[in-house]
């Protein structure tokens, strides 16, 4: 699998400016396991902590609904890890269970895309 | 607190008659519809039975004439907004939305918000079934759907704070 990010790298820098993590969705389309990101919708971390986050159930409802409008799909989720490695902690893996699409981790060491699969991380192409 | 919840009518008027005539022998304080009303005459037909009930709805994905639908529920009295909606009773938020895409993708958002333990009750329609199940202790409501297209009419009953749900059809 590939995730093509484009500019939206720099805006993935540009959210290392917060102390706290900050969380989103991209809506795209996947299209024989590439997936093209046509739009990047932040939603609340409604914890509002510098080391887990905890994405509004609210926004997550309004993505979806952006998403079908558009045609499209809510095909990532990422989040920021302000101080630590661009790797899933185990929260985030219990997490990837739930919203069981590629998670990219924007840290200052890099930016990495995971998917969850039979239980294990693996990691996923950025272009 | 008793909640009646209905879902999907899609402009069938007899069991919607039906349904509320069943959900009134619950004594319900508030009535809750998750979308799909297709027309707007349909608003009339709950607001006849609500009459000192408040009555709160969202819009589904059929339901393409929003502002004739808004202005109707102005007119009698309902609370209609786009999905999702949050309610709160007596300290506990309930979290409404219609649906999305297919059954299948409509629970699987469910389940993740249940899982999120932000809400003390996710409650959605869309999926044309009834479903009833705990979360973590969140209760995870579709009251299935009152048109009976693709199964029999039904509606649920919640009480609050127990969040105790019941699922009934009607034959």
């Amino acid at each position: 699998m590939k995730i093509i990010l484009g500019n939206l790298v720099q805006f993935f820098k540009y959210l290392l400016k917060y102390e706290e993590e900050k969380t989103g969705v991209l809506i795209g389309e996947n299209k024989d396991n590439v997936i093209y990101v046509k739009i990047a919708m932040p939603v609340e971390n409604i914890l509002k902590s510098k080391v887990e986050f905890l994405a509004n159930p609210y926004d997550m409802v309004i993505a979806h609904l952006l998403a079908e409008n558009y045609g499209l799909n809510v095909v990532s989720l990422y989040h920021t890890h302000p101080s630590g490695l661009p790797i899933p902690s185990l929260k985030d893996i219990e997490g990837m269970k739930l919203w069981p699409i590629p998670w990219i981790i924007i840290s200052k060491i890099g930016i990495k895309g995971w998917i969850l699969k039979d239980g294990v991380t693996e990691e996923v192409i950025l272009a | 607190m008793i909640l009646g919840v209905i879902s999907d009518s899609h402009d069938n008027i007899k069991n919607l008659e039906k349904v509320l005539n069943q959900i009134s022998k619950f004594n319900v304080d508030v009535l809750i519809h998750l979308g799909d009303f297709i027309s707007p005459f349909m608003l009339k037909f709950l607001a006849e039975y609500a009459k000192n009930k408040k009555i709160y709805a969202i819009y589904g994905n059929n339901d393409g004439d929003k502002l004739y639908l808004k202005r109707e529920a102005d007119l009698y009295k309902i609370q209609i907004e786009e999905q999702p909606l949050i309610l709160n009773f007596d300290g506990y938020s309930i979290f409404l939305f219609h649906g999305f895409g297919d059954s299948e993708k409509t629970l699987s958002i469910a389940y993740s918000l249940a899982k999120s333990k932000v809400y003390s009750s996710i409650i959605f329609g869309h999926i044309h079934k009834p479903y009833l199940n705990y979360v973590n202790g969140i209760l995870l409501l579709s009251p299935g759907e009152v048109a009976g297209i693709f199964n029999k009419p039904s509606f649920a009953i919640i009480n609050v704070p127990s969040f105790s749900g019941k699922i009934f059809y009607i034959e």
